[in-house]
């Protein structure tokens, strides 16, 4: 049983439908307004700030599946903001969505999942590895990811496995967002990415599902953060 | 003269060994430090600085900070985001006081510091930041999510930050400290075993933390980098 979490996102709603295709039944959690996501045997809509919204997602899947074997925190924001005095307030937004969601739903995870084959996979970004000019929350957000990973595949080993990815430019509607930013068209966006990329070509989303549905079975993979770029940036 | 510089957390350990070795390269410091007025007065009589008093998870309050300094002592060249605390819990146990104290104060501490002190010195075309880190970021820590966490989160803050500031020439790193001899090194990393595990076989002293941080602010052509001095607690 796998509960993710931005089931409706680009990334999220191919990990759901991956998942479930590998033989997984899963549980899909999105913000309320998000429609039903395929391959999900169980949407449950929630906003995820709080430690008591997080915990009650957990109860929910474990009142309707039974069991919990693995969280996806895949969940994000991605806020275009500087770190200047008068934007402090905004800038905690990534942090709180990207980094505090994925602690309490691991805290309120960590018993059902002992109970299983239990593990966790963190969805980091190539942001946290090289930095990203003018999204400096989401960096930090996804870094302190990379920090929660490695910390808590020590403490909850051996009965639980923590590990994360970090995609790449990935073929999302997030896309048009950073065509926006960048001030270019979709098409010169595409180009400015694969530019940067030695397979000439953006991550598919399928790609990045695929990663999450072959860490799910990797018994020797704890600790770890998976790229998954096109060779943007080589490890 | 080289000019001021600010350090935080300048009252005690590391961030008070990098106050007396900046001063000792020609700086002027502030010393932030936040309900230790006696030892941070104590370290600026000793180097002829100026201590001040701030909490750095409150970013009005780093920005006033920042503003006393500058019409003290005149433009920050160097700023090193040094306060942090330490607390080690399990999983379980983390609250959420604990948890965005955590966050608010390591990395809140650092990106407030840059809110503040960055603008300034883009302005300037000059200047030089450096976050403590922890070695614990790079290799993960049993019962210490929050802290490692907010660690970890400060090196893509800083990686990000280098990139904006670059064309401004003004320089972001950051230092990895491994074990260092201070009173934040609690008696679960005394231990023979784990001491002897240190390839250098000892800790490191916060003198020798200080001078490395205060040559990685000076080093001319260094942005966005990740300096771990660990005496090789972590390779790779």
């Amino acid at each position: 049983m796998a509960l993710v979490t931005g089931a409706a996102g680009g990334i999220g709603r191919t990990i759901v439908a991956a998942l479930a295709k590998a033989g997984w039944t899963v549980a899909a959690t999105d913000l309320a307004e998000a429609a039903d996501v395929t391959g999900a045997e169980v949407t449950i809509p929630a906003d995820l700030r709080g430690r008591d919204a997080c915990t009650a997602v957990v109860d929910a899947v474990l009142v309707q599946l039974g069991r919990l074997d693995l969280l996806v925190n895949n969940a994000a924001t991605m806020t275009v903001v500087e770190p200047t005095v008068e934007t402090m307030g905004l800038w905690w937004r990534d942090i709180d969505v990207n980094l505090t969601a994925p602690l309490w739903l691991t805290q309120a995870a960590a018993a059902p999942l002992r109970d299983g084959a239990g593990q966790v996979i963190n969805v980091s970004s190539i942001s946290a590895l090289r930095g990203e000019p003018g999204f400096s929350a989401y960096a930090a957000s996804k870094a302190g990811l990379l920090g929660m990973t490695r910390s808590l595949a020590r403490e909850l080993a051996p009965a639980i496995r923590v590990n994360a990815i970090a995609p790449g430019p990935t073929e999302t509607e997030q896309l048009n967002r950073d065509a926006e930013f960048q001030g270019v068209g979709l098409a010169e966006l595409h180009r400015l990415y694969t530019a940067g990329m030695p397979t000439g070509r953006l991550v598919q989303p399928a790609e990045v599902a695929d990663l999450v549905v072959f860490l799910a079975g990797a018994k020797s993979f704890t600790g770890e953060c998976v790229q998954i770029n096109g060779g943007m940036l080589m490890s | 003269m080289a000019g001021a510089a600010l350090v935080t957390g300048g009252a005690s350990g590391i961030g008070r060994a990098t106050a007396y070795a900046l001063a000792a390269r020609g700086y002027q410091v502030a010393v932030d430090h936040l309900g230790r007025e006696a030892e941070a007065k104590q370290v600026a009589t000793d180097i002829g600085g100026v201590a001040y008093e701030a909490d750095v998870s409150d970013v009005a309050a780093v920005d006033e900070l920042v503003a006393a300094v500058e019409a003290d002592l005149g433009p920050i060249e160097i700023a090193v985001a040094c306060a942090g605390f330490d607390v080690d819990v399990p999983l379980e146990q983390v609250t959420p006081e604990l948890w965005h104290n955590s966050l608010g104060v390591i990395l809140g501490g650092c990106v407030n510091v840059i809110a503040a002190v960055g603008p300034r010195m883009r302005a300037r075309q000059r200047g030089s930041i450096v976050g403590i880190s922890s070695e614990l970021a790079l290799l993960g820590d049993e019962d210490h999510v929050p802290y490692v966490t907010a660690k970890s989160a400060m090196i893509g803050l800083v990686r990000s930050v280098a990139r904006e500031y670059g064309p401004d020439q003004v320089r972001v790193n950051i230092i990895c400290p491994g074990p260092t001899d201070t009173e934040m090194l609690t008696e679960r990393w005394r231990g023979e075993d784990y001491r002897h595990s240190i390839p250098l076989d000892r800790f490191g002293t916060p003198e020798e933390l200080a001078r490395a941080i205060v040559d990685v602010a000076e080093w001319t052509w260094l942005t966005g980098q990740v300096i771990s001095p660990n005496g090789g607690v972590v390779i790779q």
